[in-house]
């Protein structure tokens, strides 16, 4: 019997779109929980968010949470994929509500769009780059496409082999791809066929 | 033969009296064409005179014009009395079965303002010419169609009002006859041949023997012959001669001024909900026109929202293929009931018009075409 | 405004689903006159948010944060306000800085009276003597993420958007502008697109749109220049 995969609940994010998603992409059982055993017990993890980096890293803690996922990722190597907020809260920290860490798992840092130039927050449909390097997540799409964004803040990170980009008055870090750490700025289950394709490459990704 | 489809909208050369064009366009959109290019004054001169000579010839109402409380008449009566300073004096001629959207349409449109007079023909004689027109013809509202035309030029007559408008001439409109194209009026021979495809008398006879005593009652079916009319010099006239048809305009209009309401739901057999909507045997009508020719109202309406821009022939396809030739379920008791027939009985008769080269029947006893939209075939 | 059928018959007939995939977005509104986000409502919009991929903005008669909460749980990505804004606009402040303004669209809908627009909201039965101008900056001042300016006179008579009324906007736009109301076909599509204040144009004209009628609409689209995604290019496994 293959494992699930388990999104993980920890009361934000539009999950019924996310698991109506998945269930198009692959056969795995699709469970949300915030359960340790379940969370390590899974083939992939995906870490949906909407709304606040500060409101979301206290749930995650209150649900002990964190040690969960820094011991799923960093011990048992199982795959997570970060979704909007979700990639977010992978890095090292947001000023979102004032400086809060997050799961340290990725080496990026998250901060405010600048909005001298554009409107934040970045909503609608946006490119993504590869810089050049071939990305497991956008295995099989053509080149730069179009995914969908609704965020207020943004991750910037070093080390461009890993990470996808997007420009919206700047360029920030819109796809992350590191180890077994994925992550997406945007919303694949909101991205039509780009998206769906997104998920299956992530479903059945070879580590 | 072959059986083909306008290249322009989705008119079928089975429609009767159609004609195309070398490159296969159908008259109804060629007249579209000319209808947007040609110049109408010459036609508003014409109606300007018309109409005064109407007024001088009356002493209070100076034009009739039949209504049903839908969107064509009441566009008319509209024009009529606020844009040309007449006064119509509104006639319908009660409907069998009528509905409550269609009786609502029409207080409405009295209330909007107009001197109306309805007319009610003996409701078991307009049965037994219904009965006789859908057993005989596949006609199932024959009776009524013929009173709209006899009583309502009849009534005219007998008040002495010179002049009757009627709203379009479907010939010219829709794909048909063009006989009439540069005919500002017309007669009642022409109505008896091409409107009641010359069965009217007939099917009036065989009636008439089942109505001894009656006689005087068939007077609403007695049109005044054409020698009379042109005596008491009365003309019959399609507002649409005058004026750039525009079904669509005519809704926009009759529901601003007139109090038009919609069907809330879709109609049968067509994507539309703001057309004949006073009485239940049109879808009937319909189904039997799709058994006999292949095409439905959905393929009528989307003719008309073809030429007026508001869809391509592509996406008109798609509808015609969902909606045209339901099979008029919605209000089959009625049907049943009117007509006295049993829902076997009743499916005998609609079968004997099925055109079978363009229908084949199922397993389930459901008329199936042999055709695809749009593709030329041969029978 | 015609009803055409319940929820299945549009799985059903017209497939609706598969004719899903050449959009970029939904909106669904409630039209019901006495009282709105039923649960069968609701119930409809988790069915169509669990069958389509693509963000789904919901409104009518949204009135309160726990309306929005319902609506998000049933598969919502956005809210779509419109009496709201008039009657408390403080609550739609509120809205926004509860779940960010990119989850709140603003709707300025508007009827054609004798060539000149009359703002309307609670599904057009409501009159305002707002001018276009001010509702539009109305309600770009509360914070809404985006605005759908829909003509009500226009819709469904396929004549094309009435794209004159972007002439009356004198302020500088800072909100993706979203127009509707008159589509009947690509052209109108297309020829809203071209227009530089327009961001994104939408259609209530579901028959107009069935069979191939908006996946051949799209190519058009693509293939006359306009910057939309050409979503069928991707092959993406169902299992």
């Amino acid at each position: 019997m293959t494992k699930p995969v388990v999104i993980v609940d920890y009361g934000m994010g539009n999950i019924s779109s996310l698991t109506a998603a998945l269930k198009t992409v692959t056969d795995a059982v699709v469970e949300i929980s915030a359960d340790a055993d379940r969370i390590h017990a899974s083939q992939r993890i995906i870490l949906p968010g909407v709304g606040n980096f500060k409101q979301a890293m206290t749930n995650l803690s209150q649900l002990g949470l964190v040690k969960t996922l820094q011991t799923a990722v960093c011990e048992r190597d199982i795959p997570i994929l970060g979704i909007c907020l979700g990639m977010q809260l992978l890095g090292k920290s947001s000023t979102e509500s004032g400086y809060t860490p997050g799961l340290d798992l990725y080496s990026g840092t998250v901060k405010k769009l600048k909005s001298n130039l554009v409107k934040v927050p970045h909503v609608g449909f946006n490119q993504v780059s590869d810089n050049g390097t071939k990305k497991k997540l956008l295995n099989g799409l053509k080149r730069n496409p179009d995914f969908y964004f609704t965020h207020s803040y943004r991750m910037t990170s070093h080390g461009s082999d890993s990470i996808g980009s997007t420009f919206y008055g700047e360029n920030f870090t819109s796809l992350i791809e590191h180890d077994n750490i994925y992550g997406t700025q945007f919303h694949p289950e909101l991205s039509q066929s780009n998206g769906l394709r997104l998920l299956h490459n992530f479903m059945t990704l070879t580590c | 033969m072959n059986v083909f489809w306008c290249k322009s909208c989705l008119n079928m050369s089975t429609r009767p009296r159609i004609e195309f064009s070398a490159d296969g366009v159908c008259n109804a959109c060629q007249w579209a064409t000319q209808k947007r290019d040609m110049d109408w004054s010459t036609r508003k001169v014409e109606l300007a005179s018309l109409l005064t000579w109407a007024k001088e010839k009356s002493h209070s109402y100076d034009c009739v014009v039949p209504v049903s409380g839908g969107k064509d008449g009441s566009y008319v009566a509209h024009q009529l009395k606020h844009k040309y300073n007449m006064n119509p004096l509104c006639v319908t001629v009660r409907p069998p079965l009528s509905l409550k959207v269609g009786e609502s349409n029409l207080n409405n449109f009295i209330d909007s303002g107009y001197t109306h007079v309805q007319l009610s023909p003996a409701s078991d004689i307009m049965q037994r010419l219904n009965q006789v027109g859908f057993i005989e013809g596949g006609y199932p509202y024959h009776g009524w169609m013929m009173a709209m035309k006899a009583a309502v030029i009849r009534f005219a007559f007998k008040m002495k009002i010179p002049l009757i408008f009627y709203g379009e001439d479907g010939e010219i409109e829709y794909g048909g006859s063009t006989e009439t194209k540069n005919n500002a009026t017309y007669s009642v021979e022409y109505a008896k041949r091409i409107y009641f495809q010359g069965s009217f008398d007939s099917i009036l006879s065989i009636v008439k023997k089942e109505f001894v005593n009656r006689l005087a009652d068939f007077e609403m079916w007695e049109f005044p012959s054409d020698n009379e009319l042109k005596l008491r010099d009365i003309k019959i006239a399609h507002w649409s001669y005058f004026e750039p048809w525009d079904p669509y305009r005519n809704y926009i209009v009759a529901k601003d001024r007139c109090g038009l309401a919609e069907n809330d739901t879709t109609n049968e057999g067509t994507f539309t909900n703001f057309a004949q909507n006073d009485q239940a045997l049109a879808a009937l009508h319909y189904y039997l026109m799709y058994l006999k020719y292949g095409f439905g109202r959905a393929t009528q309406d989307a003719g008309i929202e073809i030429r007026r821009g508001a869809m391509t022939r592509e996406q008109a396809i798609n509808l015609v293929e969902l909606f045209d030739g339901q099979y008029p379920t919605e209000h089959i008791e009625s049907y049943l009931n009117y007509f006295g027939l049993s829902k076997e009985e009743f499916d005998t008769v609609i079968s004997t018009f099925a055109n079978r080269e363009l229908f084949i029947k199922n397993n389930e006893g459901s008329w199936q075409p042999k055709f695809r939209i749009g593709e030329t075939f041969d029978i | 405004m015609q009803k055409i059928g319940k929820l299945d018959w549009l799985k059903n007939n017209i497939n609706f689903f598969e004719i899903a995939k050449s959009l970029d977005e939904l909106i669904i509104v409630d039209l019901s006159t006495n009282k709105t986000m039923t649960s069968d409502f609701l119930a409809c919009v988790k069915d169509i948010a669990e069958n389509v991929y693509i963000p789904i903005t919901v409104g009518g008669g949204i009135q309160s944060k726990e309306c929005c909460i319902e609506a998000f749980h049933n598969g919502a990505d956005k809210i779509l306000i419109n009496s709201m804004q008039y009657a408390h606009p403080n609550e739609v402040e509120t809205l926004i800085s509860t779940f960010g303004a990119q989850a709140i669209m603003g709707c300025v809908e508007y009827n054609i009276v004798e060539t000149k627009p009359v703002i309307t909201h609670s599904k057009g039965t409501h009159v305002t003597d707002l001018s276009f101008n001010n509702a539009v900056e109305h309600c770009i001042e509360l914070g809404v993420g985006e605005l759908l300016i829909n003509c009500i006179s226009k819709d469904g008579t396929g004549f094309g958007y009435d794209t004159d009324i972007l002439k009356e906007i004198t302020s500088e736009l800072s909100s993706p502008i979203i127009i509707m109301g008159g589509a009947g076909h690509w052209k109108h599509l297309n020829d809203g697109l071209k227009l530089d204040a327009v961001n994104a144009v939408a259609t209530g004209n579901l028959l107009n749109f069935i069979g191939n009628s908006l996946i051949d609409g799209r190519k058009y689209l693509l293939k006359d220049g306009r910057n939309l995604v050409d979503w069928h290019q991707v092959q993406w496994k169902t299992k």
